[in-house]
């Protein structure tokens, strides 16, 4: 039996995602912002916190997207800011993967006790709102950029965790699974060596989605003043700049443009993906 | 298994839900670091031992940790939220206040959003392919991948500031107060850009969902057998399919109304709207922690009910759910 994630599998999938033009335009959009994100230190751009500069001064030739109200260059704050949101949305988003995959996993597989404790697990956190639950966490510890990537994680795995359980329970159904069995392979072994590779794809697409809602939620988090604040990230922009947003509205809306650019891209790619691997799944 | 059973495992199931989440976020916010007494203080300079202690005997944060869960436990059970810190008054009081004008809110963008959705879906689906479908598709796209706070401040940059029809924050209008109906029109009227704005959010979903199943549903025999007999197109669309689409978005309604209490804090924050969000949020920096555990139990047990209802729902209306159980 070929498996999804055989050589020829991946040729496969590798050409059906190249033909589909939203995956093309979406990573387009993240590879520009992402070579923004990772140039930011060597380009020659003002560092980002010094205030040197005249006061909300609209945008010109020497600060091509205008100051913010303590005088700092909002070019370069965009893009350090790019660095953070994007940082945080991939890690959060790769952590909960993997939560979600394991424990998800591991609840469809082995339908007993442990099963059953999370899938306990994964119905308690279905029912606390993501949002406030980061909220909590991050004003009674106090904010940094580690433990908004942990927060987003914790509160957002479950969501893969029902995919990779539902996906898993189906793929153990199939015959190359019994087959294994016959001969004598173990729980472990067949679980992570057949069983995952082949019900991962949708969880996977659903990873790249879960980076948008991540930056989505760090810019949120970030908008209450939540964020990191030794770091510019695009939702303390745009918190920071709603007083002025009447005479100075650039200060807000430049990074916002950025934040939408990003998750449109994001999203672009995560639906294409998804709508490659599992046609079904792309219809909710 | 019958439905008695069946509901009985539910609601059990539910109940330990909410204990456990209750619990969750009992512990979180006593063994954070901060006495709310100072949060509440304010200035140090305001704080003599003898007031220190006797807030402490007052919130009762003299006794030991287990002993005040199995009291916050105990009260939940009797219907007690405590008194808040803030306002001195019982919490439930404090929540009441403010859940009309949160509901407001989302109640009427949510059901804005499933309507609107679900005929943009259907629309789309009928013109599928064509310029109306793609232009359908890449706006609701757009409205999904922008965060709603900010789409907020955009709506009400617009639609507020430069153009000035609608007002840009608050409740009503304080420096001309109305009384009676008008009143209620003011307030509908303050309510008009956070509505616009939460509706614009929730809608792609709907649309989406509607969309992809009707284009699904282009296929059917029966679609097929309705345009043979020449039948109107929009009436194959609105009475036929819509039939066979309108379950998934109905679901997907019922779970938005159970997160609705919750759903518009960064709304309700852009536009200064004095809801649960704004409650929330001004009892997280204020620390006072049981307003903060009441919005939570609210919340939850909300979202609860709602869940086990909807799986009622369906185990009626569809046999295999419950042998499923």
């Amino acid at each position: 039996m070929v498996g999804e994630l055989s050589t020829s599998g991946v040729l496969r999938s590798i050409r059906l995602i190249i033909r589909d033009k939203s995956v093309v335009i979406g990573t387009i959009m993240l590879l520009s912002i992402g070579l923004l994100a990772v140039l930011a230190p060597y380009i020659n751009i003002p560092y980002f916190n010094s205030m040197i500069f005249p006061r909300f001064s609209p945008p010109s030739p020497r600060n091509p997207l205008g100051t913010d109200h303590l005088g700092r260059d909002i070019l370069a704050r965009v893009l350090w800011g790019a660095r953070i949101s994007l940082a945080i949305g991939i890690c959060a988003a790769g952590l909960a993967s993997v939560i979600g995959i394991v424990l998800g996993s591991i609840s469809g597989y082995f339908r007993s006790k442990v099963g059953t404790v999370i899938d306990g697990l994964i119905n308690v956190f279905q029912v606390i709102p993501a949002f406030f639950l980061a909220l909590v966490l991050l004003v009674i510890f106090g904010s940094s950029v580690y433990l908004l990537m942990l927060v987003i994680a914790i509160t957002t795995w479950p969501m893969i965790a029902r995919i990779m359980r539902a996906q898993v329970l189906s793929v153990k159904e199939r015959l190359f699974v019994e087959s294994a069995k016959a001969i004598g392979c173990g729980d472990l072994h067949i679980l992570f060596k057949h069983v995952i590779p082949h019900a991962i794809p949708p969880a996977l697409a659903y990873t790249i989605l879960e980076i948008g809602a991540a930056i989505m939620m760090e810019a949120g988090l970030s908008y209450l003043g939540l964020g990191d604040p030794n770091y510019p990230s695009w939702g303390r922009m745009i918190y920071e700049g709603q007083p002025y947003i009447v005479s100075a509205p650039w200060i807000s809306l430049i990074p916002g443009a950025f934040l939408v650019y990003t998750v449109i891209g994001v999203n672009l790619v995560g639906n294409g993906l998804l709508r490659i691997v599992n046609p079904k799944l792309a219809q909710r | 298994m019958g439905l008695a059973s069946y509901v009985a495992k539910r609601v059990l199931e539910g109940f330990f839900t909410v204990i456990i989440a209750v619990s969750i976020i009992f512990f979180l916010v006593n063994l954070a670091p901060g006495n709310p007494i100072y949060f509440i203080a304010g200035d140090p300079v305001f704080l003599s031992p003898a007031v220190v202690e006797y807030y402490t005997k007052l919130w009762g944060l003299d006794k030991p940790l287990y002993e005040r869960y199995f009291i916050y436990i105990s009260n939940l059970f009797r219907g007690e939220l405590g008194n808040s810190y803030r306002f001195g008054g019982p919490v439930a009081q404090v929540i009441m206040e403010r859940i009309p004008l949160t509901l407001s809110l989302t109640i009427t963008s949510n059901i804005l959003a499933f309507i609107i959705g679900t005929f943009m879906g259907l629309r789309a689906a009928r013109s599928f392919g064509k310029g109306l479908d793609s232009a359908l598709t890449v706006t609701t796209f757009f409205f999904n991948s922008i965060p709603g706070f900010f789409l907020g401040i955009l709506l009400m940059l617009t639609f507020g500031v430069h153009l000035r029809l609608f007002p840009v924050a608050g409740l009503m209008d304080l420096r001309n107060p109305k009384t009676g109906i008008m009143l209620y029109l003011d307030i509908a009227y303050h309510a008009f850009l956070p509505v616009l704005t939460l509706t614009l959010i929730l809608l792609p979903a709907y649309f989406k969902t509607v969309r992809d199943s009707a284009v699904q549903q282009l296929g059917e025999d029966y679609v097929l057998t309705l345009r043979a007999v020449g039948m109107d197109e929009r009436r194959i669309f609105n009475k036929h399919v819509f039939r066979n689409v309108i379950l998934p978005p109905i679901t997907l309604l019922a779970i938005r109304l159970g997160f609705s209490l919750a759903g518009a804090a960064l709304i309700e924050n852009v536009f200064g709207w004095p809801g649960m969000g704004r409650l929330l949020l001004d009892s997280i920096r204020e620390r006072d922690y049981p307003v903060l555990m009441g919005i939570y139990f609210t919340i939850v047990v909300t979202i609860v009910v709602i869940s086990i209802i909807l799986d009622l729902i369906y185990g009626i209306l569809d046999p295999r759910i419950k042998s499923r159980g």
